[in-house]
């Protein structure tokens, strides 16, 4: 062996070693963060954990909206055996159990045109129930898949629907709220999704001892409301029955308690199913309680009469100077609605009569500004800030668009456009000792995880002084005492309240025949729990409010006075 | 020439040897226990196995410490034909053993057994005795010698054994004195086949291009080599630490064979495998020294083609690991799991351990 090439055969390995070792560090040092990221994104998989949506319930914890769970199913084509028509025969004698289901005839139309497009992957259908799932999986058709994706249940059926909206899909397919409180509170109630990175092996199942949680999924606040759900059932009920029987075309109807502005029962009819949102016509979704505007006739007086006491300009026993006759404003005449005219009224009997010349009287008396004043602090014109994504408020004119004819005609509530929760939330100021409190229809917002409560915010202000407010409420505890007796009303409760019939515009007329009729009212009168308005739109069986919101107002009130104990 | 004989055996090989075993065994628990738990649903099924062979491997290297290295002198000749035998048996239906597409095991009944180890053992012995002879024989003959079992190795398809057969009897060639001149031509010559058989087989022209450019094809032909460059870049400078291994999630393929220091290197970073590939040299250079040192000629070509068999397994395994050399499934001597490899080193080194004992002190 020789020495030399020992030594050469030593230094060649210490070579290699030195180029390997070279190498290595290439490998682990200089290309080494590149490579490690590059590692980390074969094994990490980031996930969205989706978050459940929060639940509403009644001031009493009932439910009135849950989740549950709900399939959409797709057709996968390439992995399909049959024929498509050989699908759609097998399939659609099953979805035809489904509640929401067109005729079968139809329906396999709609799913023919829906795999004839160019995708691949196609929904069949969405929001099918577990039970018709299996049936479907039962079928065994290769090529079918479901999804989960949990909707929204109504234990209570639709009784509040305009109150609740519905839960509809944004464009990226993602649940989303529509309208109502689903509207409003949508990002309460969706909470937020976590996100859940994963590190996987090859074969994509996670490595359990590594999984990392990077944002932890928030679920749904729930929301708990000051809905009454009996008041509810007896609104609802009655609202129904009274637009059948007064013939009226629509209708509408709110209860808020009048300490706290919660609202304890809302309807309007005609209403659509919130499970079945998209068979009905889109122009149902907004709850015209918040949403329409409307001319309220003379439920409007009391705020302008409020106002001038307020201001001092007039009192309760003050006599009209004017009231003889018809009053002329330039080219037009006002007239009262029965054509009798009381020289010298009082205050109290311009109330009581709701005598039209009267309140022009009063407005004359006030003046333009501190009558648009007066009306501004009721909270007309601006938005009630009520929880409802929908809600909608008409500004009011400025000042110098104000001519004497306007001003005349406000006062008795034409030529001014009010949504009926202004119309609530101005009527609760004379009934609240003068203080304004924003309706509210969620009493508080909690979380399963935490009893973490958070209470909406409201307004609440000063409008009125206790004096002028009990001047006023006598006044209309009056008008309900001494007003023509054409409703039944129950004797022991004292209610202060108006009606009120205002003619519809149409084109720029008032049709006497087309009215909206209605009642706003409180009770009981001295220590008043509920304020509540009924208004009815085209009653057909009188155009008069007298005859038909305030008949069922007092229909109501009798219920609620019952259930809540008031006589 | 003074022939000292030593009382106790050389421990400055023993115990890297064992460290190394040693090391070996902690990562294969490391690395297996998530393909374990998948295959076999026993977690410690590689360790138990690897601890089973390392048992049988220190008792054969036990006794062949004993055993005077001159006995395979004298029974260079048999040995070799006997090998020859073995690696002809292995394509004799019945007693040949058929897998993963070669023919590379004998059915003994009781274990299965790798012939080419046996040829491994038994090609070392028969040179080491041919060139240590006064009047050898030219280096043509000897190569006709060669060729027969490198022939049948090649056949069964084994190339990495064979690449590592003719690699050492190289080296033993270098040593002897042999014309640099012919020894490289040969080479070439082993270089050139080498590339033919390359390129005749689909199988291995997928792993040499994966070693050109393991970013060409990551989830194809090159997905090996990307995996290792990913392992070896995730450990860094100092590794993720002990059994944080990520690639171990059956990212890297032939985790506790093959890619065993790509894996290590992953938790132990750079300077792990610094430090390792320093301790594999130093037990090397000892397992050199002892060649050099051997008492006689024949010792000393022994000692060497042992040492040789060692470093050329470890040098083609780091060189496929750092992707400078194609991936030939080639095992890291005394690390990687698996029986046949183990219970061939170990026993090589009980030789050594003897051959050790005769040691001349310069």
């Amino acid at each position: 062996m020789t020495k030399s090439r020992f030594s050469i055969l030593l230094l060649l390995l210490l070579a290699f070693n030195l180029t390997v070792s070279a190498r290595f560090f290439y490998w682990q040092v200089v290309a080494g963060e590149e490579l490690a990221v590059a590692a980390q994104q074969q094994r990490f998989q980031f996930a969205e954990v989706t978050a459940s949506r929060g639940e509403i319930f009644s001031s009493d914890s009932y439910p009135l909206v849950l989740n549950k769970p709900a399939f959409l199913i797709y057709v996968y084509l390439p992995h399909l055996k049959g024929t498509i028509d050989s699908l759609t025969d097998k399939i659609v004698p099953v979805l035809d159990h489904e509640k929401n289901s067109s005729p079968a005839a139809d329906l396999k139309k709609e799913i023919k045109e829906r795999l004839s497009g160019k995708s691949k992957w196609v929904i069949l259908r969405r929001r099918i129930n577990e039970k018709t799932k299996k049936e479907i999986e039962n079928l065994e058709i290769n090529g079918l898949g479901f999804e989960r994706e949990d909707i929204r249940d109504y234990p209570e059926a639709s009784m509040a629907a305009h109150l609740l909206g519905f839960v509809g899909r944004d464009q990226s397919g993602k649940p989303k709220g529509y309208f109502g409180l689903e509207g409003f509170y949508n990002q309460q109630l969706s909470g937020s999704p976590g996100l859940l990175i994963e590190e996987k092996n090859v074969f994509g199942k996670p490595i359990i001892s590594a999984n990392r949680v990077k944002e932890t999924m928030r679920p749904g606040l729930n929301l708990q409301l000051y809905l009454d759900r009996t008041a509810q059932f007896i609104l609802a009920d009655k609202l129904k029955e009274g637009l059948e029987k007064y013939g009226a075309k629509s209708g509408w109807g709110v209860i808020i308690d009048s300490q706290t502005g919660g609202v304890l029962a809302m309807a309007s009819f005609p209403n659509y199913d919130p499970e079945l949102y998209f068979s009905f016509d889109q122009k149902l979704f907004p709850n015209p309680i918040a949403a329409e505007s409307f001319e309220p006739g003379s439920i409007f007086k009391p705020f302008v009469m409020a106002t001038a006491l307020e201001q001092g300009v007039v009192k309760p026993e003050t006599k009209c100077t004017k009231c003889s006759g018809p009053v002329k404003i330039g080219d037009d005449k006002i007239e009262t609605w029965n054509g009798q005219y009381r020289p010298n009224c009082t205050m109290r009997e311009i109330i009581q009569y709701s005598d039209n010349v009267g309140m022009v009287f009063v407005a004359q008396e006030l003046g333009k500004s501190k009558l648009l004043a007066g009306i501004k602090k009721f909270g007309f014109g601006q938005k009630t800030e009520i929880d409802l994504q929908e809600e909608n408020s008409l500004a009011i004119r400025p000042s110098n668009q104000w001519y004497p004819i306007d001003l005349a005609t406000l006062s008795f509530g034409q030529g001014i456009a009010v949504t009926p929760i202004q119309m609530v939330q101005a009527f609760n100021v004379l009934a609240n000792k003068g203080r304004l409190i924003s309706p509210k229809i969620v009493k508080r917002i909690w979380s399963n995880r935490n009893s973490h409560y958070y209470q909406p915010e409201q307004k609440n202000r000063r409008v009125l002084s206790q004096k002028t407010t009990s001047q006023m409420k006598e006044m209309l505890v009056n008008a309900v005492e001494n007003g023509e007796a054409k409703w039944a009303k129950p004797k022991k409760l004292i209610v202060a309240g108006k009606t009120g019939t205002a003619q519809i515009p149409i084109r720029g007329h008032y049709d006497k025949e087309k009215t909206i009729a209605s009642f706003i009212g409180f009770a009981p009168a001295d220590d008043p729990k509920f304020v509540m308005l009924i208004s009815l739109r085209e009653p057909s069986t009188s155009p008069w409010g007298s005859e038909t919101a305030a008949p069922l107002w007092f229909t109501i009130a009798e219920r609620l006075a019952y259930y809540w104990n008031l006589l | 020439m003074a022939r000292k004989v030593y009382r106790t055996i050389d421990w400055s090989i023993l115990i890297p040897a064992l460290i190394l075993i040693g090391f070996g065994l902690m990562m294969i628990a490391d690395i297996s226990l998530v393909e374990a738990t998948v295959n076999f649903g026993d977690k410690f099924y590689f360790l138990k196995h690897q601890l089973t062979w390392a048992l049988v491997g220190g008792i054969l290297g036990l006794i062949f410490s004993f055993i005077d290295y001159h006995f395979w002198e004298k029974f260079a000749r048999p040995i070799f034909f006997l090998a020859l035998v073995a690696l002809i048996l292995v394509f004799v239906p019945g007693i040949g053993i058929s897998a993963y597409g070669a023919k590379r095991w004998l059915n003994l009944i009781i274990i299965n057994f790798q012939p080419v180890e046996l040829a491994k053992l038994a090609l070392i012995f028969y040179f080491s005795s041919l060139i240590s002879k006064e009047n050898k024989r030219p280096l043509w003959q000897q190569l006709v010698v060669l060729c027969l079992p490198l022939a049948l190795i090649l056949f069964e398809p084994d190339f990495s054994s064979a690449v590592l057969v003719a690699v050492v009897v190289a080296i033993l060639w270098f040593l002897s004195g042999e014309s640099l001149i012919q020894i490289l031509f040969l080479g070439l010559l082993g270089l050139t086949a080498s590339w033919l058989l390359i390129s005749s087989s689909p199988y291995r022209k997928q792993r040499m291009l994966g070693l050109f450019n393991p970013f060409s094809d990551p989830q194809g032909k090159s997905y090996h080599a990307y995996q290792l460059a990913l392992t070896l870049g995730s450990g860094g400078w100092l590794g993720t630490g002990m059994g944080n291994s990520r690639q171990k999630y059956q990212y890297l393929p032939e985790a506790t064979t093959d890619s065993i220091v790509a894996l290590a290197a992953e938790e132990f970073g750079f300077l792990g495998i610094a430090v390792f590939i320093a301790f594999f040299s130093f037990f090397v250079f000892r397992c050199f020294l002892i060649a050099k040192r051997a008492a006689d000629p024949f010792g000393q070509f022994l000692a060497a083609g042992i040492t040789g068999l060692i470093v050329i397994q470890g040098l083609i395994n780091l060189g496929a690991t750092a992707i400078i050399l194609p991936l030939t499934g080639m095992p890291f001597p005394f690390v990687s799991y698996g029986g046949s490899s183990l219970i061939t080193l170990m026993a090589a080194m009980g030789i050594l351990l003897n051959i050790s004992r005769y040691q001349q002190v310069p």
